[in-house]
Order: structure tokens, then sequence, then C-alpha cells
């Protein structure tokens, strides 16, 4: 359908006419895209803001919301658990991006020279992305389960002491980390592996000839003309991590009746939006929620800026 | 050329454009005309085993225009948004007992059952678990389908291979106050190596559950410091401390493999999680007996039907709720999906006390009986889930190594920050 539209108004611009003419010709164009825009004031717009009026107020869900201004940001700001859903966030962010984005570094380097069965290592690799990640964290409940699970089995058999995954605010978090570093890894290999397919070879064969090896020609011309690459997947890594709960959600046992979405041990699984969602839905504090997930979108903001700034300065000297 | 190509496809552009914006809005617009309108039709809302199939079954086909829908996932959010948007209000919907507590806040929203002829069949319900879908001002809104009476299920086996007594009456003799229980855990652990009680949180839970007080009073004052909520802490400590608590998720994998492994010998919980155990270590049927609770029966779940105030025929929807907890139907439902019936005359149907094989042929049911008949009358707040959140967050903590006194006023500083806030 984009396609379609785009073939459409491609033929309208080419003619000159008045341009009240030109919209009305171009009606199939607008109702062409319209679905989307349509879906996304229902579904998109209107929550959005339908969320920041909520978190002026104090409602449970039934009966009349009551306006409290700007009592819910006050609290937000002196609540010591959202702090600490913030630092466990940052913690399980920092734990999981920087082994990945490593990691899928080598990844995509290794798939860009592989000769044989690159399609089924690509696809291998990207498998995890796309499989259910609540699946994927049951299994992992499973993997580093206390007394009975595979990680521990497999340490005693080396030889090394149990680790308590998911009894300590630590191991929790490593083990979340460990969930999301497996679960983007293969995603993010394939966005850089197509950053390194449009580097030209000439560039490569220049090198060559220079006399730099592989490891010399990987950090010098490789990494500096996948930065554009990289800074999309460091932003994409950002809003994704910053903002993950399913994980946290399942490995924490979040499902019994007392206490749910608690964060397990120490709360050291209740990332920013597991703490939105535990006010939320569990409480039914919806207009304390609704404060939170703006505190959460102010934060992801904030990195988002940063991130985009440094790499745009980095680019200039060279444009 | 690319012009004619585009000429030519503008018909099949403007086609495909309406159409999909067709489907966009209505997408937008909510499929209104399911709703009942006096045709004669009425709608069912229930989770997934929630009811017994069978029973559905039996009573759709009596009940002529029935329509069951069986909801997953958040069942009370789902709930919310169809009252909240006032359109396909069901008439007829369960309401999970830890959900009552919330939606007895808006009795607007529901039917009153005393305005109805339910004179009939109300007496046989347990006082106590009407009592928790009354409101203060003495609105009935929803007749229990099942309730929870704790038990205490145990390894006959394991405690046989312990020299500990394993007849359920002296089991209970040996176990009734939590002094006993303590003594009678650190001998078996002594003998087995094996845990008294999964985790800290978990006994608390039970021991709160035994209380005719909870966090949060009718008047909505603070109890977090009440006697009540202390003893429970210091009962659940004393476990940790005497080291009779395994530190474990119930429910979760490593709980699972313990209690296949016989390394959790002894559970407490309401009838319903002996069909968690059952799921869960298929291959120790017939090792396993129940008896009462130490210190006393405790109350955990048990659900109702209820009949929102939007409902179209609100006698035809009670002859419903009345044909689906008839006696016949309750002992169907119990032994189909294991929800204890909350009716009291389905004691009295054949087959109910024959045994059960996964206990060693033992009468289960009377064991809940007697627990259901002793059950204190209790008030649960709203706020009570949120209240008592940090508690069981503290404990957690004391498992990993926090000062039990820190850790006390902490879970104390929080629960009354989170009342002021609710």
């Amino acid at each position: 359908m984009t396609l379609t539209a785009s073939t459409v108004s491609a033929g309208v611009s080419t003619s000159v006419r008045p341009r009240r003419r030109r919209a009305v010709r171009a009606w199939p164009a607008y109702v062409a895209i319209a679905p989307f825009f349509i879906l996304f004031l229902c579904f998109g717009l209107y929550p959005t803001i339908y969320s920041l009026v909520l978190s002026f107020q104090k409602w449970n869900g039934l009966g009349a919301p009551e306006w409290v201004g700007l009592d819910n940001y006050v609290r937000l700001a002196s609540d010591d658990t959202f702090w600490l859903s913030v630092r466990n966030t940052f913690v399980i962010f920092a734990l999981s991006t920087i082994p990945m984005m490593l990691i899928a570094l080598v990844v995509a380097a290794m798939l860009n020279n592989a000769v044989r069965y690159s399609t089924t290592l690509r696809i291998a690799y990207f498998v995890p992305n796309i499989t259910s990640v609540v699946a994927m964290a049951i299994l992992f409940g499973a993997i580093f389960g206390e007394s009975f699970g595979l990680a521990n089995a497999t340490l005693n058999a080396i030889g090394l002491p149990d680790v308590r995954w998911l009894s300590t605010p630590f191991g929790i978090q490593l083990t979340v980390s460990i969930l999301i570093t497996y679960q983007w890894t293969g995603y993010n290999a394939i966005i850089f592996l197509a950053g390194m397919q449009s580097i030209g070879s000439e560039v490569y064969e220049a090198a060559k000839v220079d006399g730099a090896g592989p490891v010399r020609s990987f950090f010098s011309i490789t990494l500096p003309l996948l930065r554009p690459t990289i800074a999309f997947v460091l932003i994409v890594s950002i809003i994704t991590g910053l903002q993950s709960f399913t994980e946290s959600q399942v490995l924490t046992g979040s499902s019994s009746p007392t206490n749910p979405n608690s964060g397990g041990a120490g709360q050291g699984g209740l990332t920013m939006v597991l703490y939105f969602y535990q006010q939320a839905f569990s409480h039914s504090k919806l207009g304390y929620g609704a404060s939170i997930a703006w505190g959460i979108f102010l934060i992801v903001l904030v990195f988002v800026i940063i991130s985009w700034r440094y790499n745009v300065k980095r680019e200039d000297p060279t444009r | 050329m690319r012009r004619t190509t585009s000429r030519a496809r503008r018909p099949v552009a403007a086609l495909a454009a309406i159409g999909s914006l067709a489907i966009a809005l209505t997408a937008c617009t909510s499929s209104q005309p399911s709703d009942s309108s006096g045709d004669g039709s009425m709608s069912l809302w229930i989770w997934p085993g929630g009811l017994s199939e069978t029973v559905v079954e039996t009573v759709t086909a009596e009940s002529s225009g029935l329509e069951v829908s069986v909801i997953g996932d958040d069942f009370k959010q789902k709930l919310l948004t169809v009252f909240t948007a006032k359109s396909d209000i069901p008439d007829i919907t369960g309401v999970k007992g830890e959900d009552m507590p919330y939606f007895l806040q808006e009795p607007e929203l529901f039917t009153d059952l005393n305005t109805l002829d339910i004179d009939d069949i109300v007496g046989e319900f347990p006082e106590w678990k009407l009592a928790e879908a009354t409101t203060p001002d003495g609105r009935l809104l929803g007749l229990p389908i099942d309730i929870g009476p704790a038990g205490l299920f145990y390894r006959e086996d394991i405690l046989a291979g312990a020299g500990m007594p394993t007849d359920p009456a002296e089991v209970e003799a040996a176990t009734s106050t939590y002094e006993d229980y303590f003594t009678f855990g650190e001998q078996l652990k002594a003998a087995t190596g094996a845990h008294l009680e999964v985790s800290a949180g978990g006994l608390f839970g039970k021991v709160m559950g035994q209380s005719e007080t909870k966090f949060v009073s009718p008047e909505g004052e603070f109890l977090g410091e009440s006697d009540a909520v202390r003893n429970a802490w210091d009962l659940a400590v004393e476990a940790w401390d005497r080291g009779l608590v395994a530190g474990i998720e119930d429910g979760s994998p490593d709980w699972a493999s313990a209690v296949n492994a016989g390394a959790l010998p002894m559970l407490s919980g309401a009838a319903w999680y002996a069909g968690d155990i059952k799921s869960n270590a298929a291959d120790t049927t017939g090792l396993w007996r129940v008896t009462q609770m130490p210190g006393g029966p405790a109350n955990i779940g048990g659900s109702f039907l209820t009949i929102p105030a939007a409902a179209e025929d609100k006698e035809a929807a009670l002859e419903v709720i009345k044909a689906l907890l008839s006696p016949e139907n309750e002992a169907v439902m119990y032994t189909e999906t294991g929800n204890f019936p909350a009716r009291t005359t389905t004691f009295e149907q054949p087959g109910l006390h024959d045994g059960d094989d996964f206990f060693g042929g033992q009468d289960t049911v009377s064991v809940f009986v007697t627990a259901a008949e002793n059950m204190p009358t209790v008030y649960n707040s709203p706020l009570d889930n949120q209240v008592a959140a940090p508690y069981y967050t503290e404990l957690r903590n004391v498992e990993t190594g926090k000062d039990p006194e820190q850790a006390w006023a902490d879970a104390v500083a929080a629960a009354k920050e989170a009342l002021e806030s609710s």
C-alpha cells in the first residue's frame, strides 16, 4: 500500500496545478495513509494524552477520579522504591547492553566473513529474538533455579560453588541481563551485518594494499564506518533496555496473589516499568502509575538525547 | 511508461484505500450489537478453571440463550474495562475472592442479591464467606462458588522414615500450635534434612490468613503494627532463625523439584493447593496425607458469581447462578477442578467422601469441611494488598541477611506510606 501511495503521489507531483486541485486529486493517497493515522490516534496518541491527564489525578480504576495536581510527581521524586527501580534498570541495562553490543559486533564480523551456511547461521542467530519472551523467561527460571537448576549443576560439575541466581538482588539482575543479552544479540548482529555489508569492498582492498591485516582493518575501517549503525543500535537498546519488564516480571515469580510484581529478593528485579505496572495494576493506583510512566519517559528521553548528541558531534568532522 | 502504470492503478489504489479505511474505522468503534437487549440471551464471564466445564455444558443446555465466555489473563482488568466503557457488560460474572474487596468499593456496579429471591439457598453458604461479598451497609454482591479452607499436606513415607507420627490425627495433635509445629519441624530436619516451610513470606501470609484482623481496619486505620501482624512476623522470623525455611519461591521450578525430591515434605495451603501438588509431583501419588493447619483454620481464595447492575433480566440471571451452584453441580466441580464447594449441602452428595487416591484413599473432604466450619469471619480491606506488600518484601530481605528488627521498621514505614498515599 505504501508503494501504491508513493507511485500515485510521484505521478501527481510532476504536473503543475493549483494547490487545491492537487490535494483533491491526491485523495486516494490521503485515504491510503489514513488507516495508520486513525489507528494511531485511537490507540497511540489518545491513550498517551489521557495518561498525562491521569498522572495529575488519583484514581483506583472505579468511581470518580480526584484531581490532585502535582502531588503524584512530588511523591515520585521522594519515592525510594522508584529510585531503587531506576537504579535496578540501569544496572540491568549496563549488564546486558555492553556485552550484547560487543558480542553482536564480533558475531556480525564473523558472519560477514562466513563462506558457508551464512543464511542458516543468520537465521539461527535471529531465532532467540522471535521466541516468546515469556516462554524463554520460564525456561531461564528452570535453568537458573537455586538448588535444582541446570546452571548450578554445571557449575558444581566443574567444581564451582552454587550461585544464588534468583534469591539475591544482584543474582536476579545478572540472570535478567543474561536473558536480555541472549534475546537481543542475534538481532543486533544482523543489523551490524547489514551496516558492514554496505561498506564498499574497495575501501578494504585499499587497506590491504597499504598492508593492513584483518584486525587493523576491523578497527580502522569497519568500526569508524559503522558508527551510524552503532548509534542506531545504541539508541534502540536504550529505549528497549530502559523499558525492560517481561523478563523480570516472569523470572521473579510475580504471579503470586500476595505481593505480586515486587521484583523478587531485595526487589532486585524491580525495573521502572515493573514498578509502574505494580502500582497501577496490582495496587490499583492508576494516577500514580501514570506519573511513574511519565517519569520513565523523561529518563529515557534524557538518555536518548545524550547518546544522539554525542554521536552527531563525533560525526561532524567527517562530514 | 511509469505514468501509464500509475494511471491504470489509480482505481485499484482508491479501492484498496477505501477498504483499509473501513477496516480501521471498524477497529475504532465498539462491536455493539452483541449486547443482550431483551432477546432473552444472557452472557456469563468466567476465567479458565473458574467453573467446571461439564457444569457449564449442562447448564447451557438447560437454559436457552446462555453464552459463557471464558476470559483469560487479567480477568479483573478486563471486567474493569467493560464497567468503565459501560458497554458489553456481562449479565453474570465471576469475581475472584482477592478482587472482591476492590469491587465492594463500588457496589452500584452490581445487583444487591438481597433484593432478589435468594432465601432458599443463601443459608447453605458459610456466613464468613458471604461476609466477604457484603458491603458495610449490608448489600450482598455475590454468591460464593468455592472456598479455600487450608490444610497441612504431608508426605507419610518421609515422616515414617524419620520415625515421626504419620496418622492424620496424630500429626494434627503433634502440630496443633506453631510452637509444637516448629519443634516437629526441627525433629524432621534433624532426621531427613528437609525443610518445614517454603518461604518466610509464605508462612507470614498463612498466619495472617488465620487472623481475624488484617492490615487495615474497616474504618481505614493502619493495623500494620497490631499484635496480629507482629505475631505473624515473629513466627516467620523465628522459623527462619531455626533453619526451618527453604527460602524458595512457592510454585517455582525450584519448588516443584524440591516437592518431588521430598525436600519439602510438609506443605500448608488451601484445598486447591492439592491440585498444584498433584500436577507438579504426580510420581508421589498415594504418599500424601492431609490434616488441620497448625494454629487454626485459614481461608485462602475462593470466588463469587455476581450480577452486574446493567444486567437486563436479573431474575433469570439468578436462576442461572442457582443452577450453576446446585449441590449436584458443585460436587461435579469439586471432582473436576478441585475447587472446594462453598455450598455446604454439597457434602451430602454421594461419592464425595470416597477418598482420594493421591492421598492414599484418605477422605480429604472431611478435613476441609471441619476447617471451613471453624473459619473466623474477617474484614478484607481493598488496600490490604498494597499495605501488606512491604512485609513480604522485607521478609525476603531477612532471608538474604537483613537484620529482622531493621526490616520490621522499614516494612512498617513503607506500609504506612502505602496507606497514606492511596
